[in-house]
């Protein structure tokens, strides 16, 4: 009997230690994210995932992300081929290897609504996050964010683990065309405000 | 009235019915077939949707909704750019993709592994479907290409917000939108407007639809409403003068009207069996002229004289007159309408003398006792009203412009004109190229770009596709070795690539299937992306001039070149040309045949004052008005002609031989003239311009003719009697 004890006790340990699911506040976006606080700049690898969900295939991408405050983002991929997106609150241009601009794009407001999202989300603003996103916990250091706009937002859903007390490691982004995406990054070099 | 009633049900079914409504026929034959030709071409079924939109915010909507039209209009819609969605234009974008082929020579493989990646690298980022869909059969991004010749082709200079172009100091958006039908269609055009209607009901009213689909719907649609509208008010009165006339007991006069019926019905079919086809506008207004045939029953009915057969005769032989002169213009419409009528008033006329004759259709019906009184006042009133002919002149300047046809309402006239400013729409010279093959007309087509090149801009299929040699050069990089496919240099580069590479560019190597791959040798059958040069087996190419001296370069290097507003007018400037003879020759021929029926040339002036007095009204009124006088206004004026001559002659000869019945030939006088009258009023009250001109002109003429009858023909007569008997 007591071995059986032992067993179910043992058993039930990863789910005690493991929090239920709940809506994550401002307040507590804004600790989780304290890493980020006051900085100026940060830049960190990242080595990205993408599955099409169609076509059963995987598109392996690595490269440089460089955050700017209050809103510069350079989405900077080195492979499969270098290709630079530089987005901002007003414009996005996205430049092939050789530096030159690449943005006569028909179609750019396409890319340019799903990199706006993700922009505000590069800023790791707790309080522009908390306004955009349904923030809620999945477990301890991972949190899903839920597009208010529902189904105008080209994002289903967004996941973003966070190493314990430091940097995002972790991001993924469920589009709606049910492809998936998976982004690591390395830790961050950052600038703080002086 | 009867006559209005009949014009107007006439009008109605031209509305309904499934005459001719072409504008080909307004033309000398070779100009008209050219302008149908160059309108059956898909390029002139564009248009443009405009959206009230205040504030940037209402474009995100806009879109939205735009999106949701061309889903569920797409039978209708050919292509709409909505905001940044291409979905419209995906085949165009894949022939032009596969044709690629056609346009350059086969990259290295190391160039094209390299841009296959940098594709990749596009696709790893968030994207929509539709643009991931765009990388993979179009990974080199020749679209970017199509999308700066199709920009450079809308003409218009505004912003891109939102993917449409916006005005934000007029708060208005603007939309390109393909038609898949020509713009006649308009049950078409209906049903499109409908769809967007449902869609967004409380939003419908910020949409205009400009162009020539919406120009044809809006002045059918108003054509339509307002002859409903005329036809209610013109069967009221006619309820009113049924009654009045059966009250009065003079209800015989009615059989009149059956019998022009009769008379229009078999002109129409007569017409249908010389010209193959009846035009809406021969029906409409021929039968106006046919209707007043009436007259003559009128005076038959109400005047039992035996000079009635004879003064009817000479009435029908001078309207008759002109009706022919007016056959001779070399306008397919003015012909066709003048048979029409010449038939139509001739049977008439043979029935209601029949009718009489025959079967005493019109025995003893009384007319009112009224005889008008000379008077030298009266006359001077005249004398006044007929200066109206000279004083016109001065001051009335007749356009017979086809545009004059076209109703705007304020509104879209303000929209037409923020359109010319934020358009750069220069008219361009059109030729049209339906000899030899494919490959020929490419030539032609470059030859045309070559000689046009740094001067002005040219679009035609070789703004899109190479000569068929550079094509062939180019597609065999392509092909190579061309005797199989499997082995061919993109199959075999596709296979040395990784598996997902494979997988992800499949549509895009799909596109190079031998079976595919072909040079331009089908004149009839053009990709996708210059299917709007393409029409019946013909090409169409645009010159666009800058200044005058462009358009003599142009008419100097290719004399069959027209614009549209050049093609327009001709329609103008024959009918002003022929006018110029057919208004003297007409009246000289009416004198004549007055000379002949009076046999005094005092006489035959005298009957010829009802016209110039409602001439002269009109010149009155048009130099103190402003009013304009167009094409309609001149049918209108044939028309007055038609019957104020008749009764010029009514009245001498009830003046000149005064009987007991002299009362019943001026009762015919009166019936003739109200009935036109009130008829014609109340297109007075119509927004269309057509109607209008035609309401004024036959308002006008018919009041002044009705005082040039009654206060100027008796006078007249009194004066020429007291001379020849002093």
């Amino acid at each position: 009997m007591k071995p059986l004890l032992l067993l179910t006790l043992l058993a039930m340990i990863p789910r005690l230690s493991q929090a239920a699911p709940h809506a994550v506040s401002q307040k507590e976006l804004a600790e989780k994210l304290r890493y980020y606080r006051s900085i100026k700049a940060l830049q960190t690898k990242f080595h990205e995932t993408k599955t099409l969900k169609d076509m059963k295939i995987q598109i392996n991408s690595e490269g440089e992300l460089t955050v700017t405050r209050p809103s510069k983002v350079v989405w900077k991929i080195i492979k499969p081929s270098a290709l630079t997106v530089t987005l901002d609150d007003q414009s996005i241009q996205i430049s092939s290897g050789q530096g030159e601009k690449d943005e006569s794009y028909p179609m750019e407001s396409g890319p340019r609504e799903s990199l706006k999202i993700l922009v505000a989300w590069m800023k790791l603003d707790p309080v522009e996050l908390s306004q955009a996103y349904d923030v809620s916990t999945v477990s301890e250091n991972t949190y899903r964010f839920l597009p208010k706009a529902g189904p105008k937002s080209p994002f289903l859903a967004m996941q973003m683990t966070i190493k314990p007390n430091s940097y995002v490691e972790k991001l993924e982004i469920e589009e709606a065309s049910g492809d998936h995406l998976t982004i690591r990054f390395e830790k961050p070099r950052l600038e703080h405000i002086k | 009235m009867s006559k209005v009633v009949l014009l107007l049900l006439f009008l109605t079914t031209l509305a309904q019915a499934k005459t001719d409504a072409g504008q080909g026929i307004f033309f000398p034959k070779k100009l008209g077939e050219k302008i149908e030709s160059y309108t059956s071409f898909p390029m002139t079924w564009w248009n443009f949707l405009t959206y009230e939109a205040k504030e940037e915010s209402d474009l995100v909507e806009l879109v939205i909704l735009c999106g949701k039209l061309r889903t569920e209009g797409s039978e209708l819609i050919g292509a709409i750019s909505c905001g940044n969605d291409l979905t419209s234009f995906e085949p165009w974008l894949k022939a032009w993709a596969r044709d690629e082929s056609l346009r350059s020579a086969r990259p290295s493989d190391a160039a094209l592994s390299a841009e296959l990646k940098s594709a990749l690298a596009k696709a790893s980022l968030p994207l929509p479907s539709q643009m991931l869909s765009i990388l993979r059969f179009d990974p080199r991004g020749s679209y970017r290409q199509l999308q700066e010749k199709l920009a450079a082709r809308s003409l218009v200079e505004l912003p891109r917000v939102n993917g449409v172009f916006y005005d934000a100091e007029a708060g208005r958006a603007l939309i390109p939108i393909k038609l898949n039908y020509r713009p006649a269609e308009v049950e078409k055009t209906a049903k499109l407007l409908d769809i967007l209607a449902s869609l967004s009901p409380e939003k419908f009213e910020r949409f205009h639809f400009l162009g020539a689909h919406g120009a044809t719907f809006t002045n059918q649609g108003l054509i339509r409403k307002e002859v409903t509208k005329v036809s209610l008010i013109g069967l009221f009165i006619l309820g009113i003068g049924l009654l009045a006339v059966i009250l009065l007991k003079r209800w015989p006069v009615l059989l009149v009207a059956p019998l022009v019926g009769v008379g229009v019905g078999l002109s129409a079919l007569l017409t249908n069996l010389v010209f193959g086809s009846i035009h809406g506008l021969t029906l409409a207004f021929g039968s106006g002229i046919v209707g007043l045939a009436m007259d003559y029953g009128f005076h038959r009915a109400f005047n039992p004289q035996k000079y009635v057969a004879r003064s009817n005769l000479f009435g029908w032989l001078t309207t008759a007159a002109v009706l022919v002169i007016l056959m001779m213009s070399e306008i397919p419409l003015l012909r066709q309408m003048m048979f029409f009528s010449t038939m139509g008033i001739t049977l008439a006329f043979l029935l209601i003398y029949i009718a009489h004759e025959r079967w005493n259709w019109f025995q003893k019906v009384a007319g009112f006792s009224y005889i008008p009184t000379p008077s030298r006042p009266k006359f001077g009133l005249i004398a006044v009203l007929a200066l109206g002919i000279p004083v016109s002149f001065f001051f009335l300047r007749p356009t017979f412009d086809i545009a004059k046809f076209n109703f705007q309402s304020p509104q879209e006239k303000a929209l037409m004109l923020w359109l010319v400013k934020t358009t750069n729409v220069i008219p361009p010279y059109f030729t049209v190229d339906g000899v030899g093959d494919a490959s020929q007309r490419i030539d032609r087509a470059s030859e045309m770009q070559t000689w046009a090149k740094d001067r002005m801009r040219v679009e035609n299929v070789a703004s899109f596709l190479p000569r068929v040699s550079v094509q062939q050069a180019n597609l065999a990089t392509w092909l190579f070795p061309a005797e199989s496919c499997e082995i061919g240099p993109m199959k075999t580069f596709a296979k040395r690539l990784p598996q997902n590479e494979q997988t992800f560019f499949e549509p895009y190597f799909n596109l190079f299937d031998c079976t595919q791959l072909k040079t331009t040798s089908n004149a009839n059958a053009l990709p996708a992306y210059v299917s709007d040069f393409s029409s019946r087996g013909k090409w169409l190419s645009l010159i666009f001039p800058k200044n005058d001296a462009d358009v003599v370069a142009i008419k100097s290097q290719y004399p069959d070149a027209t614009s549209l507003k050049e093609v327009v007018n001709i329609f103008p400037n024959t009918l002003t040309k022929e006018l110029k003879w057919m208004i003297p020759v007409s009246i000289g021929l009416i004198f004549a045949l007055l000379c002949v029926y009076f046999r005094n040339p005092v006489f035959s002036l005298i009957a010829l004052i009802p016209f110039f007095t409602g001439v002269g009204l009109i010149g009155w009124a048009g130099s103190v008005f402003h009013l304009e006088v167009s094409f309609v206004s001149m049918v209108g004026i044939i028309m007055l002609c038609g019957f104020s001559v008749d009764y010029g002659i009514f009245a001498i000869d009830a003046t000149r031989f005064p009987t007991p019945s002299s009362p019943g030939a001026w009762t015919a006088v009166i019936f003739a003239s109200i009935t036109t009258f009130t008829g014609f009023v109340p297109l007075l009250f119509c927004h269309h311009p057509v109607l209008v001109q035609l309401g004024q002109s036959l308002s006008l003429g018919m009041a002044g003719s009705m005082l040039g009858t009654f206060w100027g023909v008796p006078s007249a007569v009194a004066m020429v009697v007291r001379k020849g008997s002093k």
